[in-house]
């Protein structure tokens, strides 16, 4: 693409986004490259009155503000709220969801002044920013209401006033779980008056997180009934599947669902970019960063504000270097652009957050660190860089393009990744309903043991007493065995000197972790690693890469959880060889569909690092190995698994290797499938192939190596193990069962897509690792079973 | 594989996923401590509604909806829940217990000499010590002369006056299951010491189980609404939060409201710091009273130790609690004294380390008894002592006659300081370069002080060759004024 050389003097606004996605359209280069454009037409706003039994001085407040009436959404979930009901409202980025919760508090507090309401948001960055909304509404108000922040930032001496006046305190769960329920006693005021409990951006509780947060509710709400208070829960959440259901397994009790959007939008134009392909034999396609800087620069060099979405701070940086480079070369400051992630000082974001929302800064490059409710005004257009790996996040992300009114347009640049390229490819699944649901398994026995200890600290269980769903007798009889209860007068105490929350982290299921130590200078810890990724990337002799810079890893001590690693310049990076043996255990549930078998159960598994590989950067050739001595590594979990009946192998005209070959290149698309339907992350559900008939013979359990290395190894009747990668598991392998056959539609859909001709990357995994046929093989299979 | 087999083998993943996951217990003292037959532990007491909830206003949702979801969602989970829970029960299997008895009332009672107190919330063990006029106690043995004493230093360091008996002066300390805070740490032994006619007596309120809790708060309750004055030592953050939160945790009005707390943990630390480093109650004990604990638990080991008595009744680790308890106590009281002494009292000050006739000096003039200080630090001057203490002593001397515009005095000190040492010399120098400029008037003696002192840094500059100008300018500048009006004045003289 040319550089274009640009003013700021622009036409009028309205017909800016359409020509210039027509321009993209037409544009030489690009043309190919565009899969697909939706056109969203513009909708009115649906208006409803503010709700009868609200105080006159709510309203006048808000008409203050410039509201006269309300959305229909707003109004419905604000009736909703006053009738007694705990409300999840689901509508689209923009539509005003903070009113849904700010209507009802602060109607609340000024009617009675005692009444307290705590906000919960998943990141410190979003309380700050909703507090200061929240806290210009008060300043307007003119009465005395008490708005707090409560966070690891929050000064010590401010704390004691926090606690004791703090009408709406503004906080994230980690603080609630280690700093607020264990000290409840110092938080008596809150506690004994708590009406409401708001709970945005829902969504993000899902997996490992929303199944230790729905614990951490049930523990406010013992010390709330301790205290006498019943709150009321407002949830807010971004569009998923199943917003009801989520939200009331958070929050164990029934939720009224609202989503009926009345906000008004406008036209947009979202557009999915696949860069092209530059080598077909491997799949191999232009570099979607730098795709991404000519799609940015087609809109900045226009003058229209844009922001550009990444997936990694890394990939950021990158792109506001690229971009700053680009318009210093053309008339442009390059001061127009600026970067947005975290690890940015709160004052810098909030200057860039201001600029957005003045105009001052034409493009910004983020991380996901935008993608929540932060206010940064209209902008015009929203690049992405990759796909976010949900549905759910990518409309939040194009929604921070056109909030409201004018039009907009969004672009989708996809990466080589499965994923990436099953989306650009079949825009209808994209725009389709929401396929996405938020999972969570809160029964998760190590997640739940962990809070049983955290709740007994907090308040004494009685003997009948329930913890959630959960019956308490037994699991505290198991604490009683380890020493961290007893039991007397009918009641559980706690009897260990520790403080149990400091041990719990909400973002994983175990505490564990190794800590990554620098020693090129004066030792310093550069990052954490947790313990099941620990053995693959910072075992001795691996090259550990952080923030762009390769590590040596020169010793791992296992036993004080410690990786000592030195700075250095390589041309490879290491990839380390593990070995997995399954044991099923008990299968729940099985079902035969012609030739295969669906199942999910309970496996047994063990894992254990053997050796890495090193390989070269940018060619990826294999430029040497190494062997390792680790410890054997046990899990328990629940997986969903296929076997493919030998029957069916057997019916397959290519030999042994290509069948593995294939087998395994079609596990590797159905992992990659499975994230897309269980929105879940990658590393939350993990892969295994073994041999189904070793097992059943009594013979020791087959592994599968990862290289085809001798034709001994033949596989008669193969299963894929879809697990869950933690722990006694966290609730997806049932549903992955439930969605098996949505999900091999789709795998054949991506495999059959895909243009290359004997497997890529996008497809059933890299060529280095998978035999000629293999593509052919995994079609077969799947015509066969589908 | 058998079924066997495998509940075996899932036994063993979990103890081994647990090893990583959770910290281990900690240790297992009760192996080793009891003899005692096994039976059930503490059975349904009288009073299992101490924790009873406040009705909610509105009746709770869960669960009594029969709605499609939450019915699916209850019988999902209950099934999930029992599936694990089966695998936890097999866990349980094959292990030993080793819960044991609790030792009876009767042998509690007179093993520590004790009483079982009855209250409307339950019983509980109550123990009373009584030390005779005779004891540990050093010099002073009148109450009411105590009593006048504690009562000076409370209107000293809190500024407020007040008129109690002596009984309502009590001297707290707590032995705790947990030193980090938070709502699950109790304060299982709650000792009180008080001066009476005969000597000084402590009682201790013991809870002997978990159940016994709301029985010692009751009774504490009472207790306590009785003091005017509340020692103790560090307890403004540990103790009396704690035994604050306990209250709450019983829904009990906290007596303490109105009381006056006295913290000695920050006047010891004023006074004694600079001799003695490590300003623990214990090591204040050993090096303030001379006292040398013949026996004695270390405080790390109280909370297992209950631990064990809570589940195997092993009493032994309990009687060197009570002992540790009440001796805290007594040391708090005596060191109570002492402070006092030094601070608001005539106690001799020959008895005392010039250190600490120093610390008192200076905690005396930011408490803004300036004549006190002064007296104290001209003491230390006569005693002499380590070279910075003497210069430092100078400083806070001629500071105080600074303030109370005794300014021959405090130049005097000044022409000390800088003689005597290299520390604060340039202070000095500045100060006296002041004073003889402004107040005295005498220019020509200010300059040399003025010439002296930029030498000297100059000096310093070459020597040191550091970048750190001092406050040469300032000098400079000071110099030109001087310079200024020295010539002025000469041209005045002349004409």
């Amino acid at each position: 693409m040319a550089e274009h050389r640009l003013t700021l003097a622009q036409p009028p606004k309205a017909l800016t986004i359409p020509r210039i996605v027509e321009e993209l359209k037409k544009h030489g280069d690009l043309q190919e490259c565009i899969t697909h454009v939706e056109y969203t037409p513009a909708k009115e706003a649906q208006f409803a009155d503010f709700p009868e039994g609200l105080d006159p001085a709510v309203r006048q407040l808000f008409r203050q503000r410039g509201i006269e009436r309300l959305y229909s959404h707003q109004a419905q979930s604000i009736q909703q709220t006053l009738a007694g009901k705990n409300v999840v409202v689901v509508t689209p980025t923009a539509s005003g969801k903070t009113l849904c919760y700010n209507v009802p508090v602060l109607n609340s507090v000024l009617t009675e002044r005692d009444t307290r309401a705590l906000y919960l948001f998943p990141t410190k960055a979003l309380a700050q920013d909703q507090m200061e909304e929240l806290y210009q509404l008060v300043q307007l108000s003119g009465k005395d209401i008490k708005t707090f922040t409560y966070d690891g930032d929050t000064p010590q001496d401010a704390r004691r006033a926090i606690r004791a006046q703090g009408h709406v305190v503004v906080t994230n769960p980690d603080m609630l779980h280690t700093g607020i329920l264990p000290h409840h006693t110092k938080w008596v005021q809150l506690f004994e008056n708590l009406k409401y409990v708001v709970i945005d951006e829902l969504h993000t509780y899902r997996g490992v997180f929303g199944s230790h947060l729905t614990n951490v509710l049930r523990r406010l709400k013992r010390v709330c009934t301790f205290y006498g208070s019943d709150p009321q829960f407002i949830c807010c959440s971004a569009t998923i599947a199943n917003p009801q259901d989520l939200a009331s397994r958070l929050i164990e009790e029934e939720v009224e669902l609202i989503n009926e959007n009345g906000a008004p939008r406008a036209e947009k134009y979202f557009v999915f970019y696949n860069p092209p392909v530059v080598n077909k034999q491997l799949g191999i396609r232009r570099s979607y960063v730098n795709e991404t800087r000519l799609v940015a620069l087609h809109f900045l060099h226009r003058g229209l504000q844009t922001i550009v979405f990444a997936n990694s701070r890394l990939i950021t940086e990158v792109l506001v270097t690229y971009l700053k480079d680009a318009l210093e070369k053309s008339v442009l400051s390059k001061d127009l652009i600026r970067g947005y992630r975290g690890g940015y000082l709160p004052l810098e974001r909030r200057e860039i957050e201001k600029g957005l929302r003045e105009g001052k800064i034409l493009g910004v490059v983020a991380t996901n660190a935008l993608e929540l409710g932060i206010d940064i005004g209209t902008l015009e257009v929203s690049v992405m860089a990759g796909y976010s790996g949900s549905i759910a996040s990518t409309w939040q992300r194009a929604g921070r393009a056109g909030r409201r009114a004018g039009n907009s347009a969004a672009v989708l640049v996809a990466n080589s990744s499965p994923l990436d390229q099953f989306i650009v490819q079949h825009p209808e699944y994209f725009f389709g309903q929401s396929p996405e649901h938020g999972l969570i398994n809160p029964n998760n026995l190590d997640i739940l043991l962990n809070h049983f200890k955290c709740a007994v600290f907090e308040l004494p269980f009685r003997r009948d007493e329930k913890f959630g769903n959960v019956e308490t007798d037994e699991i505290l009889r198991f604490l009683e065995e380890q020493g961290f209860v007893h039991q007397a007068g009918g009641q559980w105490h706690w009897t260990n000197e520790a403080y149990p929350a400091d041990a719990v982290s909400l973002r994983s299921v175990s505490s564990d972790n190794f800590v990554v130590l620098d020693i090129t200078n004066d030792p310093r810890i550069i990052s954490k690693v947790d313990f099941p990724s620990a053995l693959t990337t910072v075992h001795e002799k691996a090259i550990y890469l952080h923030e762009g810079r390769q590590y040596f890893v020169e010793r791992l001590d296992y036993a004080q959880r410690r990786a000592e690693v030195r700075q250095v310049d390589t041309d490879y990076f290491t990839d380390a060889i593990s070995y997995t043996k399954v044991q099923i255990l008990e299968a729940f549930e099985s079902q035969t569909q012609k030739q295969a078998v669906k199942n999910h159960g309970e496996i047994h598994l063990t894992t254990q690092v053997v050796g890495f590989k090193k390989i070269k950067f940018y060619t990826m050739e294999n430029v040497g190995a190494g062997d390792l001595e680790l410890p054997e590594q046990e899990m328990h979990t629940t997986s969903y698994w296929l076997t493919l009946r030998k029957a069916l192998m057997d019916r397959l005209p290519y030999g042994p290797a290509a069948r593995l070959g294939g087998v395994r290149g079609l596990a590797h698309a159905m992992r990659q499938m499975a994230v897309l339907f269980l929105m879940c992350d990658l590393r939350d559900i993990q892969l295994a192939v073994e041999d189904n008939l070793g097992r059943e013979s009594g013979e020791s359990v087959d592994r599968i190596p990862p290289t085809v290395q001798s034709p001994s190894e033949i596989i008669h009747e193969p299963n894929i193990f879809i697990y869950d990668n933690y722990p006694s598991g966290i609730g997806l392998s049932q549903p992955l069962y439930d969605m098996h056959d949505q999900v091999l539609q789709e795998t054949a859909r991506l495999v059959r897509s895909c243009p290359c001709k004997e497997g890529c990357p996008s497809c059933i995994g890299p060529k280095a690792e998978v035999e000629d046929f293999s593509k052919q093989v995994v079609l077969e299979i799947l015509s066969l079973i589908l | 594989m058998k079924m066997i087999d495998r509940l075996q083998r899932q036994l063993e993943i979990h103890r081994r996923n647990q090893s990583r996951t959770f910290e281990a217990p900690e240790s297992d003292g009760a192996h080793t401590l009891s003899l005692c037959p096994e039976t059930e532990l503490g059975e349904e007491g009288t009073r299992a509604d101490s924790f009873a909830p406040f009705g909610g206003e509105r009746a709770r949702r869960a669960g009594e909806g029969d709605n499609q979801i939450s019915s699916q969602l209850q019988a999902d989970a209950r099934q999930a829940i029992l599936h694990q829970l089966e695998r936890l029960r097999r866990l349980r299997e094959g292990r030993s217990r080793n819960f044991r008895g609790q030792v009876s009332d009767r042998q509690l009672h007179s093993d520590f000499g004790g009483e079982i107190r009855m209250t409307t919330a339950g019983s509980f063990l109550y123990l009373t010590e009584l030390y005779e006029r005779s004891g540990i106690q050093l010099n002073g043995d009148d109450p009411e002369s105590d009593r006048q004493l504690v009562l000076s230093l409370v209107q000293l360091l809190s500024g407020k006056q007040i008129e109690c008996e002596p009984s309502r002066i009590a001297f707290l300390d707590t032995e705790t299951t947990g030193l980090s805070g938070g709502a699950g740490a109790y304060a299982f032994l709650v000792g009180i010491g008080t001066w009476c006619s005969s000597g000084f007596i402590v009682e201790q309120f013991f809870m002997r189980n978990f159940d016994e809790e709301g029985a010692v708060i009751c009774s504490l309750e009472e207790r306590l609404s009785q003091v005017k004055v509340v020692v103790t030592f560090n307890g403004k953050c540990f103790d009396l939060p704690l035994l604050e939160s306990r209250f709450i945790m019983h829904r009990r009005d906290w007596p303490l409201v109105d009381g006056i707390h006295l913290d000695l943990l920050h006047p010891s630390r004023r006074l004694w710091k600079l001799r003695l480093k490590d300003c623990s109650l214990a090591n204040l004990e050993r090096q303030v009273l001379g006292f040398e604990r013949a026996e004695d638990v270390a405080g790390y080991l109280i909370p297992q130790l209950y631990f064990n008595y809570v589940r195997a009744g092993a009493s032994t680790g309990l009687k060197a609690i009570f002992r540790h308890n009440r001796q805290d106590i007594r040391t708090l009281a005596e060191l109570t004294r002492i402070v006092a002494g030094i601070l608001v009292g005539c106690s001799s000050r020959e008895e005392l380390a010039v250190e600490d006739l120093f610390g008192a000096a200076r905690y005396l003039a930011s408490l803004g008894r300036r004549q006190q200080s002064l007296q104290f630090s001209e003491e230390v001057l006569e005693r002499g002592g380590l070279e910075s203490m003497k210069v430092e002593a100078l400083r806070q001397l001629a500071s105080i006659h600074e303030s109370q515009k005794t300014y021959y005095r405090a130049a005097a000190l000044w022409q000390k300081m800088m003689t005597t040492s290299p520390f604060f010399q340039a202070e000095a120098c500045e100060k006296l370069a002041i004073h003889y400029e402004h107040r005295t008037g005498d220019l020509v003696k200010a300059l040399e002080l003025v010439e002296d002192a930029i030498r000297r840094i100059q000096i310093e500059r070459n020597v040191q060759k550091s970048s750190r100008s001092g406050r040469l300018h300032q000098w400079l500048h000071r110099r030109a004024r001087l310079q200024h009006k020295i010539s002025r004045s000469s041209n005045y003289a002349q004409t």
